[in-house]
């Protein structure tokens, strides 16, 4: 009896044994996919970071053991990352994940890839090619949600600064316009002085303060870059703490969560985006074809004070909190969220610190 | 005192030498070829591991494929090559490619003869405005350096105006062009035996001899009639027209137009030549040198590539292989002109 209970016992032990073991090894089956990440800039913490979240998420489930993940960084040049390009298409791999260096100019090449039976995946700065697949974050909504919030804390009226961001770049007009679009609908609210934040703390904190020295009243102030800069600015006028809009760098959020009366609203685009576009790479070798090749990332806006949008009512909205998404001992040019749902990415793998 | 001894010793030497070795100055001609014999041996050795690394390097497709990815280049520091025979030097062509490429793709249409006539448009104009920097050089009396650095921000804010960002298009039959075969060469290949050719004319050419003269002693040469003014024009005039061609074919290889994408060239255009063994000083270099310059700086990345070096030492890698490569050609340099002073 003993015995027999014993075995039963060992049965089952090996059998829940065997039926673990048969999940990965299924998986391990199946040869890791080739896939390269091309990627042509280093310059900032938003690269680096995407960089480290990309080799982290192909070490841990679900992606584990999946991809055999290589990474070509190459300099600023278009030429060099068609060159690059050229090399990867040669050794055939399964798909290639790419940030690329210019919407048009890399097309010819990146179509010779889609010929070859090559996966593309262009995200962040993305492509036109029509053959590849591209991901980035809803630059449409983000101006928009963060203009209607804006509009709700100063009850529809008041004067504001506006970041025009970096002249010339296509991403700062469309930032710019999706938020007077929206504010253009309230009479009430005035935008006073522009300024081109640079998406660097420095241009934004000396763009608000010279327009704060200009201007006696100054309700409200949006921000492309960082956020961070314009609070400084306020602190060292010693004006009020208005409501400002800004990115989720861990500076930002940390100083939201930590200013007296400080309200922000800060627009996603997370550095893990090269983590998305691998999860998506390997679902579309699976044969999992999403619907559209053109995906738009609407991840949560971190924010001090969620109000649910009425524009965009799907719209997620997080609380800034610190030890969960602004981390005062870690770097400041950490980019927040630091980890998508299906894996675990911790903020000192992502920061580069462990 | 010491300035005035100097040019008598310089003199001596080269006396010195032919009468100690009577016929053929067989160490005399490796030195004088050395830089180009340098450059030689580093494609060799670059190709040379990256064929030992990478399977089907010694075929055509391979040749077919490098010299599209070098071409653009190519083209462009054959011009600059020019200029620098000349004695100067050509920062405007970073202006001119990026004009070149914003015109292409916002005036080809699908009508052969209208793409054919714009093309020939670029190329002219590439022409003028280099000529216009030779002729402001002369006239203003201004370092070529300074004069070009103006003209290449004026060229880009141009370009910028036509097209803001990158974008337009050319038609597809265009950008097939630069890869269409024949007898198992790609145009690329053909173009740069082209290109070969040209400089095995053009060198011997009075233009060519005017240049080559003026750039060795620019005093000398006025003393015996030259125009120094017109030798600015069509050196210069040159160039333009070589990054006009650079620009035309970039479009091909990105099938769309850049206002920025220029100055990606520059710099380049130079170490091309360097490397390849033309003075930086005037009067001495071969574009033969510059075109392996171009498949050294080229192969880098590829070798780079192969060598699985992890992401972030990719730039510096390519670096050290750069500054090893200048080194090499420079040192060669320095023997060959020590032998002629």
């Amino acid at each position: 009896m003993k015995a027999g209970a014993f075995f039963a016992g060992l049965a089952v032990i090996a059998t829940t044994l065997l039926s673990i073991d048969a999940v990965p090894a299924n998986a391990q089956d199946k040869k890791p996919y080739t896939i390269y990440l091309s990627n042509n800039f280093v310059g900032n913490d938003w690269r680096q970071q995407m960089l480290r979240s990309a080799d982290i998420a192909v070490k841990k489930p679900p992606l584990a053991g999946r991809v055999d993940l290589k990474v070509e960084v190459v300099d600023t040049t278009v030429q060099a990352q068609i060159n690059s390009l050229n090399n990867i298409i040669r050794n055939k791999p399964d798909a290639i994940v790419i940030d690329a260096g210019s919407g048009e100019a890399l097309n010819p090449t990146i179509e010779k890839a889609c010929k070859a039976g090559i996966v593309v995946i262009a995200f962040d700065q993305i492509v036109s090619a029509p053959c590849a697949y591209t991901m980035e974050s809803d630059w449409g909504r983000a101006p928009r949600v963060e203009a209607e919030w804006l509009v709700k804390k100063l009850g529809g009226k008041g004067k504001i600064l506006v970041d025009r961001g970096l002249a010339g770049a296509p991403i700062s007009a469309q930032l710019q316009g999706g938020f007077e679009e929206v504010i253009k609908k309230y009479p009430g609210i005035e935008v006073v002085g522009y300024f081109n934040g640079d998406y660097a703390l420095g241009p934004e904190q000396a763009g608000v303060a010279s327009l704060l020295a200009a201007h006696p009243q100054v309700d409200a102030i949006f921000v492309q870059g960082y956020g961070a800069g314009a609070i400084k600015a306020l602190q060292d006028a010693g004006r009020p703490i208005v409501p400002i809009t800004g990115s989720p760098f861990n500076l930002t959020t940390t100083t939201c969560a930590q200013t007296q009366g400080a309200q922000c609203i800060l627009a996603p685009n997370p550095a893990y985006l090269s983590a998305e576009a691998l999860k998506l790479a390997v679902e579309i070798l699976d044969g999992k074809k999403p619907a559209e090749k053109k995906i738009l990332l609407r991840n949560a806006f971190l924010t001090t004070d969620p109000v649910p949008s009425e524009l965009y009512p799907d719209a997620t909205m997080q609380k800034i909190e610190v030890g969960k998404n602004a981390f005062p001992d870690m770097a400041p040019g950490l980019f927040l969220p630091v980890s998508p749902d299906w894996v675990e990415i911790t903020p000192a793998e992502a920061a580069g610190s462990k | 005192m010491a300035i005035a001894e100097q040019p008598v010793e310089m003199a001596q030497r080269p006396a010195e030498m032919k009468s100690a070795k009577p016929g053929i100055d067989w160490r005399g001609r490796a030195l004088d070829r050395a830089p180009f014999l340098v450059a030689c041996l580093m494609l060799a050795l670059i190709v040379a591991i990256y064929g030992s690394l990478q399977s089907g390097v010694f075929s055509l497709d391979e040749l077919n494929l490098d010299t599209a990815a070098a071409l653009t280049l190519m083209l462009a520091a054959t011009g600059q090559t020019i200029v620098l025979v000349r004695g100067g030097i050509d920062l405007s062509i970073g202006g001119m490619i990026s004009l070149g490429t914003v015109i292409a793709a916002t005036r080809f249409t699908d009508d052969p003869s209208t793409v054919a006539l714009w093309a020939l448009a670029i190329l002219a104009l590439g022409f003028l405005i280099g000529a216009l920097n030779g002729l402001l050089i002369s006239l203003l009396k201004l370092q070529p350096f300074l004069v070009t650095l103006a003209t290449w921000s004026i060229l880009n804010g141009v370009a910028m105006i036509i097209l803001p960002t990158d974008g337009g298009s050319v038609p597809g039959w265009w950008v097939s062009f630069g890869y269409a075969q024949l007898f198992g060469l790609t145009s690329p290949v053909w173009m740069l035996l082209a290109l070969l050719l040209f400089w095995w004319w053009f060198r011997a050419t009075r233009v060519g001899i005017t240049i080559q003269a003026t750039g060795s002693n620019e005093k000398s040469a006025f003393l015996s009639g030259v125009s120094i003014t017109g030798v600015n024009v069509i050196t210069y005039g040159l160039s333009g027209l070589f990054a006009a061609g650079a620009a035309l074919f970039l479009t091909t290889q990105t099938g769309a137009g850049s206002p920025t994408i220029g100055k990606d060239y520059i710099l380049p255009s130079v170490a091309a030549a360097v490397i390849g063994g033309v003075s930086l000083f005037g009067g001495r270099g071969h574009l033969a040198g510059t075109l392996i310059g171009a498949f050294v700086l080229t192969l880098i990345g590829n070798l780079v590539f192969v060598l699985h070096v992890s992401s972030y030492w990719q730039p510096v890698a390519s670096g050290v292989i750069l500054l090893l490569s200048v080194l090499a050609s420079s040192v060669a340099e320095k023997a060959a002109r020590g032998r002629v002073q």
